[in-house]
């Protein structure tokens, strides 16, 4: 699964205009024979290119709406974000009952993770180096792996809310079900690519499908019309700051109120990131949460609903929701740690450093003769990356200079 | 050997768009696939060291010079000049003004963090001429 393209670009719809290429936060995308392409290793699934196209030609990699039920014991983790896509749905147990309707045997809210997550920062607030940021954005944490080698080691350890309820559900059913792994199928339900490529290479082990939300979007609306009150499940449990984690209001706000920072949008992020690496309001804050997606998980791709009206949904939701005891307590949270995240760095002219510096040296020469006007005619984002592209011996024309 | 060669200049007056130099040299550092923890000591000290060319001396030339194995850094000003080097390279101590403490700069760690980051640094300095300080990276 390493190396699958997770988001490809449809020929036959992409018509090689270069919005896609323009948008794209790590320069991944580049137009050939008229065709928008993906290198895939640089992709973070921020979803941005997926918004931005006109044709609908982004096709992002989701596993297959059948696959639900094939297992002895489907579970479906469902992210809150989902709560804010419907009209008047002031019940969530019937859209949680409709979801189970489907051909799952349980339902567990990721909502309930985000609770777990908000304890354990106030466990470790004091063992983290600041200032803290989030895990919660896959996107993000790619971006910082890819980008930011100084804010690695700022990247919370802590697992995304998703992680910690597959984690949890496997072992309730293995214990109280007495079923062996291989009988148990966790499914994720989101609105997120950023999700699928990292539950995919990194957490296989305990989410075994991805699905996307719009992909059961229509059969829900059909199974909720079909739900009344005495086939209605009691099956949400989560608490209210819980549920809106859905939104980027966050897993955090009680206990970093004074002293964090949130944003949401890739280019708000970028900055913020920009200005952090370079030492900037460090000292004043010690817990930052970015959202790659504008409003927070609301706006992931693979949702129907515009994120801003799917955000003040979740909001009203909030007098609907009651207070619950936590049905969890934990005095440790190493088992919701992942090990320290590693930089990735995707942009090397080669694995051997003798060959990338003489590589770096004549891209470097080509660089100065471009125009710098980084138009993106010539098929790359910027003349910075036409220079890469053609010492890594892809062929490139620039329209302003002659010959070449 | 081998080496790549470039040439910034730090526009004193910039508070803003400082740190294009170091944000550059980290862009052809990854390029050559370095090790992360090269590129970030790199990327934090010459940072520090723009910054400080903003702050005392506004601004000057960063020569940089890339080879496969580290990264030498020259860091030239006409500002004023440091009077007691070793007051400068104390934890905490700064000649910056208020205005510039305001900005969340001149914190006294300039000198002290590009000293903890590189391997090497020498400092060349003349009252009312300049300073030059000499940053020395290598692969570890």
């Amino acid at each position: 699964m390493e190396n699958k393209k997770f988001v490809e670009s449809a020929n036959e719809k992409c018509t090689g205009c270069d919005r896609c290429m323009k948008r794209c936060p790590t320069e991944a995308i580049r137009i050939k024979d008229g065709h928008a392409y993906i290198l895939s290793e640089r992709c973070v699934g921020c979803g941005e290119c997926v918004r931005v196209c006109p044709n609908g030609a982004k096709i992002e990699y989701y596993d297959d709406v059948k696959d639900i039920g094939k297992y002895n014991y489907n579970i479906a983790l469902v992210s809150p974000s989902i709560f804010g896509q419907f009209n008047n749905l002031r019940d969530i147990d019937i859209l949680l009952t409709a979801i189970k309707h489907l051909g799952f045997d349980e339902i567990c809210e990721v909502s309930i993770g985000a609770e777990i997550l908000s304890d354990a920062y106030s466990h470790l607030i004091d063992k983290l180096k600041k200032p803290i940021i989030s895990s919660a954005c896959p996107a993000i944490r790619n971006l910082i792996m890819m980008k930011y080698e100084t804010l690695v080691d700022n990247i919370s350890p802590l697992y995304q809310p998703e992680e910690v309820v597959a984690k949890l559900a496997i072992e309730k059913a293995k214990k109280t079900l007495d079923l062996r792994r291989g009988d148990i199928g966790v499914f994720l339900i989101t609105q997120c690519e950023a999700n699928v490529i990292e539950m995919k290479r990194n957490a296989a082990d305990i989410i075994d499908k991805v699905i996307a939300f719009k992909d059961i979007y229509f059969s829900l609306l059909a199974e909720m019309k079909k739900i009344d009150d005495s086939d209605k499940e009691r099956l949400s449990k989560a608490n209210w700051a819980g549920i809106i984690s859905g939104s980027n209001t966050g897993e955090a706000l009680k206990l970093f109120s004074d002293n964090m920072l949130t944003a949401s949008g890739i280019e708000n992020c970028l900055s913020i990131l920009n200005e952090l690496e370079r030492g900037s309001f460090l000292s004043n804050v010690d817990f930052i949460e970015l959202y790659a997606c504008t409003t927070g998980c609301t706006g992931g791709a693979a949702n129907m609903e515009n994120r801003f009206l799917a955000r003040t949904r979740l909001r009203q939701l909030k007098s609907e929701i009651p207070r619950r005891k936590k049905t969890y307590h934990f005095s440790s949270f190493s088992a919701f740690m992942h090990e320290p995240y590693k930089v990735k760095n995707v942009y090397a002219l080669s694995d051997d450093r003798e060959e990338a510096l003489e590589l770096s040296m004549k891209m470097h020469e080509i660089y100065s003769r471009l125009p710098k006007k980084d138009c993106g005619n010539c098929g790359a984002p910027s003349c910075r990356a036409f220079a890469e592209d053609v010492v890594k011996g892809f062929k490139r024309k620039c329209d302003f200079i002659k010959g070449d | 050997m081998t080496s790549i060669k470039q040439s910034y200049i730090v526009d004193g007056n910039d508070f803003i768009s400082c740190g294009h130099a170091s944000e550059a040299v980290k862009r052809t550092l990854k390029e050559l696939g370095m090790p992360s923890d090269l590129i970030r000591r790199v990327a934090i000290a010459m940072y520090e060291g723009e910054i400080n060319m903003v702050i005392h001396a506004e601004g000057g030339v960063a020569d940089v010079e890339i080879f496969s194995d580290g990264v030498k850094i020259y860091l030239r000003d006409h500002g004023k000049g440091i009077a007691d080097i070793e007051q400068a390279m104390q934890e905490g101590f700064s000649t910056a003004t208020d205005d510039i403490r305001e900005l969340g700069f001149g914190a006294g760690m300039g000198l002290p963090n590009m000293k903890k980051y590189a391997d090497e640094m020498e400092i060349d300095t003349e009252i009312g001429v300049g300073t030059t300080v000499y940053l020395g990276f290598k692969v570890r």
